[in-house]
């Protein structure tokens, strides 16, 4: 069966969170590859070369966005990249995952209209299936 | 992080007199403490909380067990303490919430929001036979924040459903009036009641329950006093054992 999305790019200072993540997605069949960063600078670097070298084929579909990271954090990842005047948001969907539960984060990332969805961390595979069907999953216990 | 607008909003001096404008100050300190706090709680604990319980979802599907219930046994309470701890983490969050932001507050229609509870609540209230009157004719609502109102009526009507006893048809009673400076709002029920004796100072505490019956957190009581203190308003209560309990809540008027 042909995914729906093929190519992830998982950003997240934190290598072993990128690891499960890429292991939860692949196992949940969301994409057929995953690539990991732990610097938001080369996902950029990279998102670069691809929309100047490659095929439009191979930009990510989906990109799993943490907030707290040292060099760069996840907004200001979010405002270099709507610098990027070629990128067809409509075609590669920006997800915040962060383990914050602050209703401000939640409430900042309402107001980027690129950001597809809030995430609270874990990924599970509720939450997965949720990015399938373009929904958005609960925040956390909420009923 | 947006919270500079938030802490900036209540810097805003009121110009009446330098005490109030130390006292704003102070003030000011305390919710920027408040919000720092909050955010390490919301961010920084969570985070290895959160680590912690995707590594233990991968080890679960992973199935290293090989049959071994004891190991498999003891893997899972630690997985049941690491969820736990989470909701804690989340619940401390909420609290820190209430009290280090700054709500807006508008006129809330007591009727509109106890008919929007009822709504919720339909399952309960049906299952459980309970007659609802009310009376909000003498003071129809209150200047406050309209998502406390729900939550109190939501919890106080569920907690009144919970606590019933089982010898008579419940009966839950809310009305409301004005009283000096404040607009209250009671809600009355013939339930098993506290025994306030032994428990009054512990009502509102965190994580306490009363009746071993019913399962809980016991985290709402406190939210809906942090929630309407934070307005300055406050909660009384009065209770009798296998009689029915009272709450009242006083919103400030002004």
């Amino acid at each position: 069966m042909m995914n729906q999305f093929k190519k992830a790019f998982l950003i997240d200072d934190d290598s072993i969170t990128n690891i499960l993540n890429e292991k939860i997605i692949l196992k949940n069949q969301l994409v057929d590859s995953v690539q990991q960063f732990t610097n938001p600078l080369e996902a950029l670097r990279d998102l670069r070369y691809l929309l100047r070298e490659a095929s439009a084929l191979d930009f990510p579909d989906l990109i799993f966005l943490d907030i707290n990271m040292p060099e760069m954090d996840g907004w200001k990842f979010l405002d270099e990249l709507l610098s990027i005047s070629q990128i067809d948001f409509n075609k590669c969907k920006v997800i915040m995952l962060s383990s914050s539960i602050d209703i401000a984060d939640i409430q900042k990332s309402i107001s980027y209209s690129v950001i597809s969805k809030y995430i609270t961390k874990p990924l599970t595979p509720d939450k997965l299936e949720c990015i399938r069907k373009e929904e958005q999953p609960l925040l956390h216990f909420e009923t | 992080m947006n919270n500079a607008s938030q802490v900036k909003k209540k810097t805003v001096y009121t110009g009446v007199n330098s005490n109030e404008k130390q006292l704003t100050d102070k003030n000011t300190i305390v919710s920027n403490e408040l919000l720092q706090f909050s955010q390490l709680v919301s961010h920084y604990l969570r985070s290895p909380i959160v680590k912690i319980k995707s590594i233990m979802n991968h080890i679960k599907t992973d199935e290293v067990f090989n049959g071994n219930e004891a190991a498999q046994s003891l893997f899972d309470h630690v997985s049941d303490e690491a969820e736990k701890l989470d909701e804690i983490i989340y619940d401390l969050n909420k609290i820190l919430e209430v009290y280090s932001k700054h709500e807006l507050k508008k006129y809330v229609n007591f009727k509109k929001k106890l008919a929007e509870t009822c709504a919720l609540l339909e399952n309960e209230i049906r299952e459980s036979g309970a007659i609802l009157r009310f009376e909000f004719s003498d003071a129809r609502g209150a200047f406050t924040v309209k998502e406390y109102v729900l939550h109190l009526l939501r919890k106080l009507i569920s907690n009144a459903i919970k606590y019933r006893s089982h010898n008579r048809q419940l009966i839950i009673t809310i009305n409301s009036f004005d009283e000096g400076n404040f607009t209250c709002l009671m809600i009355n029920d013939n339930g098993l009641g506290i025994d306030l004796k032994k428990y009054r100072t512990k009502v509102f505490g965190l994580y306490n329950r009363f009746h071993d019956h019913v399962k809980g957190k016991g985290t709402g009581l406190h939210l809906v006093k942090a929630e309407t203190e934070s307005l300055g308003g406050n909660i009384q209560l009065e209770s009798e054992v296998d009689v029915g309990t009272t709450f009242k809540i006083y919103f400030p008027k002004f």
